[in-house]
């Protein structure tokens, strides 16, 4: 045989390996192709050609593996038990930008399963790897990197806290201020799973400046970075006091007022957690989101909403007022309470039913005026309504029963009593 | 009277001594009782001077005691009264601060801690606040809902006018009416009008040519013909073209004239002069005085200008004033030898 004659047999085996990896990752993106291919066996023969020679064929195969362990958690495991996590973490050391994407997809996929997948993933040294990625200059590799950690970081405390001993959270710092969206995004998200978990993790992401530059971007016209962003901020400053007033010194009021009235939905969600975590703590940070003119922001808002996402806006109301007479006595002036028991009316879940009686309650309980204005607005029989059906959740009627007790120690409004005398238990 | 005696003592005597004997004899047996009696009335009586001295003692006692416990107890009322006397002081005052408390926490509690005006003002104001903040906030809606609407306008214009460039061919004509331009409608559809204003897409490349930057530019507007008036002799013509400078006296001089002038005098000057070192009078130029040789002596040389030559010794004299005369001068000796010439003086 001639010389060309053995190259084309060559040439024929790299063609039909391109092929097949590629098919392979075209097919994987529709699930139902998934299940034939797993019964084919395909992780076993992806598995050599991820040690192929032809760059091309690597990074294809990488990337079927990644969109395979994507699908479902078996898949995932049978990644984690094939070793092949290894061979991934030592290559994305090596090899070029468009393997260390797809190899960081990998992994992603791979960790956002559960916990132990996620904790193999780390066994194998995933983490450095990991960090170095995020050093590269491709904005494509470092937004790939940023959400396999931040997937990695979203289970539990100890992931978080080896993502953050792996040296991660200034590089991410960093990622948050490039141009690129995208990645700004995927870095503000990982931020805020690795704050959510405790208040060292978040100090530690405090201590990196990550609060100016999350702060920066709150007038970003782009709805999802403002999710985010807010998120962030939020899991921030919900751990403690101190990290609850770093986030009001970055002047976040009263913009941030500015943003409940968002187009896109989960931004005001968002925005709703974040002033409902600055309000729980002292009544100072409670006093400061009053005189920005927040309680009318917020009253609006749920008043604007419907469903799940109206749940941190009332939880708001029912902390501001929680503090001191003065704050409820403010939250009742700024309307608060008719739209409290509008939303009771509205509502059909037991647990935002539960919340607004929370917040009813802690309205009323200062001094016969707040017991007054929380009675004039017809909340008193329909609360006693809850807390006698047997429909309610426990939650519910122990919340429910605990707001009347509390107003009706106070109250003096001899119309909102007479009502209720009908119909005591 | 003797007799009288003698009759006594004879008779009386034997009698007087029987008397005397029963006597004795009488006082002997009742000595014991009489010793007995006695010893009673003496015991009585001693006990009656003791009992009366006790008496007076225990009186005196309980004449000072009394006295004593008078003044102690006056003392001690005296004490009693003061701490009394403090007592209702102190109730006093307190009831006294008490007063004032009162009214200080009343006043302090409603003007500072409860101020109702200012708990009333903080809720108008935060009420005005209230109402600035959701009139922005609506604001801020309408303005991003208008934002929207408009991007989402020259979006679907932009989608539609690419639509009509590339099936501008659907454009209608005179002869056969376009598919959005059909007779039976009224009016021809809008895509009819996007149509007309398209211009045509064509998928080939073109190559950039390489004056193109000039290509691209604006052509220039066409130049106007003037008219052309009347023309001059071209001889007043040359004589204006070719007119000699006639340049003003300033402008002729140049700027370093007046250097240059100075400069050519100065040059004269030296031409003329006999020698180049100028004189100058003695006080400019100052030579140090050399001594000659001559002259100097191992004494030393006295400097220049000394009225007398003589030498001095300063520490040899007696007295720091100068000589002086006892004798008044005589004019004559002091002209001597200057009144008259000398005559011619043979060398």
């Amino acid at each position: 045989m001639s010389q060309r004659q053995v190259l084309q047999v060559f040439e024929q085996y790299q063609k039909s390996r391109t092929q097949f990896v590629q098919t392979i990752a075209e097919l994987s993106t529709r699930p139902q192709n998934i299940e034939t291919l797993q019964n084919a066996g395909v992780m076993s023969l992806l598995r050599p050609l991820l040690l192929d020679v032809v760059p091309t064929v690597q990074q294809t195969a990488a990337l079927a593996l990644g969109r395979l362990a994507n699908y479902n958690d078996d898949l995932a495991e049978a990644v984690v038990k094939g070793d092949i996590l290894p061979q991934l973490v030592y290559s994305l050391a090596e090899q070029n930008r468009f393997y260390k994407k797809a190899a960081a997809f990998v992994l992603r996929a791979v960790a956002k399963h559960s916990p132990q997948l996620a904790q193999s993933v780390v066994d194998c040294g995933a983490l450095d790897a990991l960090v170095i990625c995020l050093e590269e200059f491709d904005p494509g590799v470092k937004e790939s990197a940023a959400w396999a950690l931040g997937y990695i970081a979203r289970h539990n405390a100890e992931l978080s806290q080896a993502v953050v001993d792996a040296g991660a959270v200034p590089l991410l710092v960093l990622c948050i201020q490039e141009p690129e969206l995208s990645l700004k995004r995927i870095s503000a998200s990982a931020l805020s799973d690795v704050c959510k978990h405790s208040p060292e993790l978040a100090q530690t992401v405090v201590d990196a400046g990550a609060i100016a530059h999350l702060a920066q971007m709150i007038l970003n016209p782009d709805a999802k970075l403002k999710r985010q962003v807010f998120s962030a901020l939020s899991q921030i400053s919900k751990h403690s006091v101190d990290l609850s007033e770093m986030v009001v010194e970055a002047e976040i009021f009263p913009a941030v007022l500015t943003c409940l009235r968002d187009p896109d939905e989960y931004v005001r969600k968002n925005v709703a957690t974040l002033i409902r975590e600055i309000a729980k703590h002292t009544p100072e940070l409670a006093q400061l989101i009053v005189n920005a003119g927040g309680v009318a922001a917020i009253v609006d808002y749920v008043g604007e909403s419907k469903g799940n996402v109206r749940l941190p806006g009332v939880m708001t109301l029912g902390y501001i007022a929680a503090h001191s007479d003065n704050l409820a006595m403010a939250v009742i002036v700024s309307k608060g309470v008719n739209q409290l028991a509008i939303t009771l009316a509205e509502e059909s879940e037991d647990h935002i039913k539960a919340a607004v009686g929370w917040s009813l309650g802690q309205i009323g309980r200062h001094t016969p005026e707040h017991a007054k204005a929380v009675a004039v607005a017809n909340v008193l029989p329909r609360l006693l309504q809850l807390y006698l059906a047997a429909s309610s959740s426990e939650d519910l009627q122990i919340k429910s029963k605990k707001a009347l007790k509390n107003i009706l120690q106070k109250c003096v409004h001899l119309q909102a009593l007479e009502a209720l005398l009908h119909d005591a238990p | 009277k003797m007799s009288r005696f003698l009759n006594v003592s004879l008779n009386a005597v034997p009698k007087v001594v029987a008397d005397l004997y029963v006597k004795h004899e009488a006082a002997e047996a009742h000595r014991v009782l009489e010793y007995n009696a006695a010893v009673k009335i003496q015991s009585w009586y001693r006990g009656l001077r003791v009992r009366h001295y006790i008496r007076h003692l225990n009186a005196s006692a309980v004449h000072i005691q009394r006295y004593w416990r008078g003044y102690m107890g006056r003392v001690f009322c005296r004490i009693r009264i003061k701490h009394l006397v403090m007592i209702i002081r102190m109730n006093l005052y307190n009831a006294m601060a008490v007063r004032i408390q009162k009214h200080w926490r009343g006043f302090i509690v409603r003007k500072y801690t409860y101020n109702f005006y200012a708990r009333k003002r903080y809720f108008e104001a935060l009420n005005a606040k209230n109402q600035v903040v959701r009139k922005e906030l609506a604001e801020y809606r309408e303005r991003s809902e208008v934002e929207e609407r408009r991007r989402q306008h020259s979006a679907m214009e932009r989608k539609l006018k690419y639509q009509a460039r590339k099936q501008h061919y659907m454009l209608s004509t005179h002869q056969s009416f376009g598919v959005y331009n059909s007779p039976f409608r009224e009016q021809p559809h809008e895509m009819e009008y996007r149509l007309r204003e398209a211009r045509p897409l064509s998928h080939k490349k073109t190559t950039p040519s390489t004056k193109s930057s000039l290509s691209q530019c604006e052509p220039l507007p066409p130049i106007q013909p003037k008219i052309q008036g009347p023309f001059k002799p071209p001889s007043q013509v040359q004589a204006q073209r070719y007119r000699p400078l006639n340049p003003s006296l300033r402008v002729l001089t140049a700027y370093n004239t007046l250097e240059s002038a100075r400069e050519t005098l100065q040059r004269d000057e030296w031409a003329k002069q006999l020698t180049d070192r100028p004189f100058v009078p003695f006080s400019k130029h100052k030579v140090p005085y050399e001594p000659l040789l001559h002259t100097t002596s191992k004494y030393g040389h006295l400097l220049y200008g000394n009225k007398y030559f003589t030498e001095e010794n300063p520490d040899m004299h007696i007295s720091d004033q100068r000589m002086q005369t006892v004798v008044s001068p005589i004019p004559i000796f002091d002209r001597y030898g200057g009144t008259y010439s000398k005559g011619a003086v043979v060398l």
